[in-house]
């Protein structure tokens, strides 16, 4: 069954058992995330930290400093290497980003000697809740690691985004190759990545999966937009993954969701042999949840 | 009436159409007086040769070729004869131009003229063959083999226009184009993603209606039991009518070994003029020569 809401994918997470969220150099932000995925019964934290410090944060959040396991590291870039191994060591299951720099995360995943890059390219798959028009999980992929991808970054990031969607269920995600037309045009250089990327798929080179591009987001999600376009095509309006030409338009559409439309988001990083999640803090309690069990659904 | 589907279906179209005038720039030689009298004889056009009339007379004497068959405008020297030529049907009182004795490059370069040519500002100029195999069923339009050397994508897409106005009057309505490359997998070089985006151009209707395909070699592309083998599921199994090519080196050797090897048979012209303009050389065929006269005067 296709996972089509929030609340589905947290019981979905709950099936899986608590999973061991490793939580580098914990702070405000990440420690609630830690507390809420703890309280849903789908995490049980690893605070990766100055001890002192993550029991003093811990007694603020009114939680008990003494119930949850602690490993010592000494600044922001050692949480991050810590974490990193223990999951390298399968003695956790998910990485949650503290108060590190997102570049110094990535840097410890990314390790040539340490890390735990699997994919050719790690790529943010965010989801939003589509409360409104389909009542679906729509993806935007990249928004916020990949800043300028390459169009074989770009086709990296699709099939790390199609792997996410076959864990929510989804048999054969429905992806859009987004770009302001549908035509191609070289004066559009996304365009014409989004024809190369939708004849790779008609040629099998990406798999599992439903490609057509380039869409204007309308014709993307729209099935009146695409009857009225004649863009009939394999997506016709009902793409599950958006694919953006850049991080800006990632960026746009998806805080253009989350604010303008209300729905509620989550995050997580793929392409690591765990799931990474880099909370924003901006993200409010829902979001934070649903993140740790979007990692967790999309990796076991 | 369905597609043509052999040169003489060309003649034979012409055949019923009011005659189109000819020029012919400095026709001194015996070859082309002889295809000039051909022509005009079976019906396909009538001629005005440009040159020197009394060289012409002694041409045409010692071989056999009636001169009361043809006009001819009285002109000295090679580069005034070609710009004679060019400056009737500039000027609307010939149709068509031919090349006679004079050097491509000096033909051309009437045809390029700024001020007094037959290429329309900001206009490509470019070349179609049309062959005829035997024992295959239909005629295959190639593009372009002989004028631009290293066509850019927006080259390309300028030639698919140009080729599939030609295969008009051939009367196939809605041709299939296959943008030929060496696979049919999208790989990482120019020509393979090039193709890629001008499939996708073509499955978005920019060519009007055309049923496009690309990257594809020249197997999938003229042969069904080539797909069938490689399992291909294109929108061309082996039914192609214009072959759009990377390049003129590939282009060439095609065209070059289908002639050789293949014992075809082809006509041609330049495209993108005002006009059409016959650059039949020494080394083509009598046949050869006589049926591009007739695709010009069809395209006249």
């Amino acid at each position: 069954m296709e996972i089509r809401t929030f609340d589905q994918l947290l019981e979905e997470a709950k099936k899986r058992g608590r999973k061991k969220l490793a939580v580098a150099f914990p702070e405000e932000v990440s420690l609630h995330a830690a507390l809420l995925a703890h309280e849903a019964g789908i995490a049980a934290p690893v605070l990766v930290g100055v001890p002192d410090k993550i029991r003093e944060l811990l007694v603020q959040a009114g939680a008990d400093p003494d119930a949850f396991e602690i490993e010592e590291a000494g600044s922001p870039a050692e949480a991050c290497a810590v974490a990193v191994a223990l999951a390298r060591d399968d003695k956790v299951d998910v990485i949650l980003k503290g108060g590190a720099q997102t570049a110094q995360m990535l840097h410890a995943v990314l390790d040539k000697e340490n890390g735990i890059r699997v994919s050719k390219v790690l790529s943010e798959c965010s989801l939003y809740e589509d409360t409104r028009m389909r009542h679906s999980l729509l993806a935007v992929v990249d928004g916020g690691i990949l800043i300028a991808p390459t169009l074989e970054e770009k086709v990296e990031a699709i099939r790390n985004t199609v792997n996410v969607y076959h864990k929510l269920g989804y048999e054969n995600p429905k992806v859009a190759v987004l770009a302001a037309v549908e035509t191609v045009t070289d004066k559009m250089p996304c365009t014409e990545d989004a024809a190369i990327i939708t004849r790779m798929w008609e040629r099998g080179q990406i798999k599992g999966c439903v490609v057509d591009g380039p869409l204007a987001l309308d014709n993307a999600i729209s099935e009146r937009a695409a009857t009225i376009k004649g863009l009939s095509g394999p997506v016709g309006g009902n793409a599950d993954i958006l694919i953006v030409p850049d991080i800006e338009g990632g960026n746009l559409l998806g805080k253009s969701m989350t604010y303008f439309a209300g729905f509620t988001s989550a995050h997580v990083t793929i392409g690591a042999r765990k799931p990474v999640l880099v909370p924003s803090r901006a993200d409010d309690g829902r979001t934070k949840l649903m993140s740790v069990a979007l990692g967790i659904v999309a990796y076991y | 009436m369905g597609p043509m589907t052999h040169l003489s279906d060309i003649a034979a179209a012409v055949k019923g159409l009011p005659h189109k005038r000819m020029a012919v720039a400095y026709g001194e030689d015996a070859h082309t007086l002889q295809a000039v009298q051909r022509a005009v004889r079976e019906g396909i056009v009538d001629a005005v040769v440009v040159g020197s009339a009394a060289k012409i007379a002694e041409v045409a004497s010692a071989s056999d070729v009636d001169t009361s068959l043809f006009e001819i405008m009285d002109v000295q020297g090679e580069l005034p004869s070609v710009k004679a030529a060019v400056k009737l049907v500039r000027d609307g009182s010939a149709h068509m131009l031919m090349k006679g004795l004079a050097h491509t490059d000096n033909y051309m370069r009437g045809i390029l003229d700024k001020q007094n040519g037959l290429l329309p500002e900001g206009g490509l100029l470019s070349h179609v063959a049309v062959f005829e195999a035997p024992n295959y069923p239909r005629l295959i339009i190639v593009s372009d083999v002989a004028v631009v050397p290293l066509p850019s994508l927006q080259d390309k897409v300028r030639i698919t226009k140009l080729t599939v106005g030609i295969v008009h009057s051939l009367r196939i309505d809605v041709p299939k184009v296959a943008f030929l490359s060496a696979s049919e997998s999208v790989l990482k070089f120019a020509s393979s993603q090039e193709a890629a985006v001008l499939a996708g151009m073509a499955v978005r209707k920019q060519f009007g209606a055309i049923i496009g395909e690309g990257p594809i070699s020249i197997d999938c592309a003229l042969f069904p039991d080539a797909c069938q083998v490689k399992g291909f599921m294109g929108r061309i199994q082996g039914d192609a009518d214009i072959i759009i090519v990377p390049n003129i080196e590939s282009g060439n050797v095609f065209y070059k070994v289908l002639c050789r090897f293949g014992s075809g048979e082809v006509a041609a012209m330049v495209t993108g003029t005002t006009a059409p303009c016959i650059l039949a050389s020494r080394g083509d065929s009598e046949d050869s020569k006589f049926y591009s006269i007739a695709l010009g005067a069809l395209n006249a």
